[in-house]
């Protein structure tokens, strides 16, 4: 594994890794927690970015997260 | 890697790391990388004898072996110290009104100052200390900390969260193996962020040179990071006893930092600065090992009284100055 470890850090996209990581939403998450993520000052300041990042966390967390 | 799960999370964990390499998003990539690597840990075990059960200390390790993890952290660190630098040249440029909570404002991405600066310190301690000290921080990256942080801060809020970063005492549990099933966690053990070497590089190159530090000006925060370092290089060194209830001066020739510690006590304009320092110099002299030979002791602190008597003449000399007269009663 962590020879694919080192090759991905070299070159992330074009490993394969993100195959299959549309399940929960993952990719939604992940966008809305970027600095890019465009989104009006009341989602913003309402902690849209904060609950996303806390939703990744868990859903990484879980013992047999698909 | 084991299951898809584990190629998730891996996944994530190099979008986070590329992030941080670009310097965008630093705040939720520093909370993902270090959750990431927390669950890698904890579902291996703590097991590493299996190439295919990671670690968290291995993953560390790996971003360190291609990329240099800290010298990523530090990067980000900088980065985001010139997007602020940045952000405040535009505020001064447009003649917009001052920020009033600094520690609230957004100046990137969605994450207040206060949360960006203190994940990004969390972020740096954690490599380390997970990496069981594998992956250091490196003198050079002191340099550039100290520089950044406490030479030419944002705001002084800054400076006090990162000496306060740095005077921190950390524990950890102990863990003992109780039988072929597992561990149990007995008492705490100190940790150090830094590595000897760094702690010494931090203390006789940053600390003790009047050249990166000025003495006068010096802060109350900055007196005691210079403190803390005092006690643990002359611990080190063997000068100091620091294991009883009171520190014990064994080597008093050979302390390191004295001249400094000198200046700071008679030449600081901190008042808390000087008078922790004083403290910490009457400290020196009166508690010198029962080893010393009682002659010695008695000329230790004849040479004290000479020194603190001529600081206290310059002081008396210059009376006209604004505080003087407390400067020379507070010596008394």
């Amino acid at each position: 594994m962590f020879s694919d470890f080192k090759a991905a850090l070299e070159d992330p996209e074009k490993v394969g890794l993100g195959e299959g990581v549309k399940l929960y939403g993952l990719p939604i998450l992940w966008n809305i927690v970027q600095d890019s993520f465009q989104a009006d000052a009341e989602k913003k300041s309402g902690g849209l970015p904060r609950v996303a990042l806390e939703a990744m966390e868990e859903i990484l967390a879980r013992p047999l997260a698909p | 890697m084991t299951t898809t799960g584990q190629g998730q999370r891996i996944y994530y964990l190099l979008k986070a790391v590329n992030n941080l390499r670009k310097g965008v998003s630093l705040y939720p990539s520093a909370c993902l990388v270090m959750s990431i690597i927390e669950v890698i840990d904890s579902q291996s075990g703590g097991n590493d004898e299996q190439e295919s059960n990671p670690t968290g200390q291995k993953a560390i390790q790996c971003v360190d072996d291609c990329l240099g993890f800290v010298d990523l952290v530090i990067a980000s660190i900088t980065e985001y110290d010139s997007q602020v630098k940045e952000a405040l040249k535009v505020i001064t440029r447009k003649k917009k009104a001052p920020i009033e909570q600094v520690e609230e404002h957004i100046f990137t991405g969605a994450s207040t100052h206060r949360d960006t600066q203190s994940k990004l310190l969390d972020l740096l301690e954690f490599v380390v200390l997970s990496s069981n000290h594998t992956v250091t921080i490196q003198t050079k990256n002191i340099d550039v900390l100290w520089r950044i942080y406490v030479n030419s801060p944002n705001f002084t809020s800054d400076q006090v969260q990162f000496l306060q970063f740095i005077n921190k005492r950390r524990q950890r549990p102990m863990r003992q193996m109780v039988d072929a099933t597992g561990f149990s966690e007995r008492g705490y053990q100190e940790v150090y962020l830094l590595s000897p070497e760094e702690q010494k590089h931090l203390f006789t190159s940053i600390l003790c040179n009047s050249s990166t530090v000025d003495y006068r000006k010096l802060s109350a925060g900055i007196a005691k990071c210079f403190h803390t370092y005092f006690r643990l290089i002359n611990r080190d060194e063997g000068h100091l006893d620091l294991s009883k209830r009171k520190v014990e001066v064994l080597d008093f020739e050979r302390l390191v930092g004295m001249p400094s510690l000198w200046e700071i006590s008679f030449d600081c304009e901190n008042e808390r600065a000087r008078d922790d320092s004083r403290e910490l110099l009457v400290d020196l002299h009166l508690r010198l090992s029962p080893a010393y030979d009682p002659k010695m002791k008695k000329e230790i602190m004849l040479t004290f009284l000479d020194r603190s008597m001529s600081s206290l003449a310059e002081t008396g000399s210059d009376l006209s100055q604004e505080g003087s007269a407390r400067k020379a009663s507070s010596l008394v």
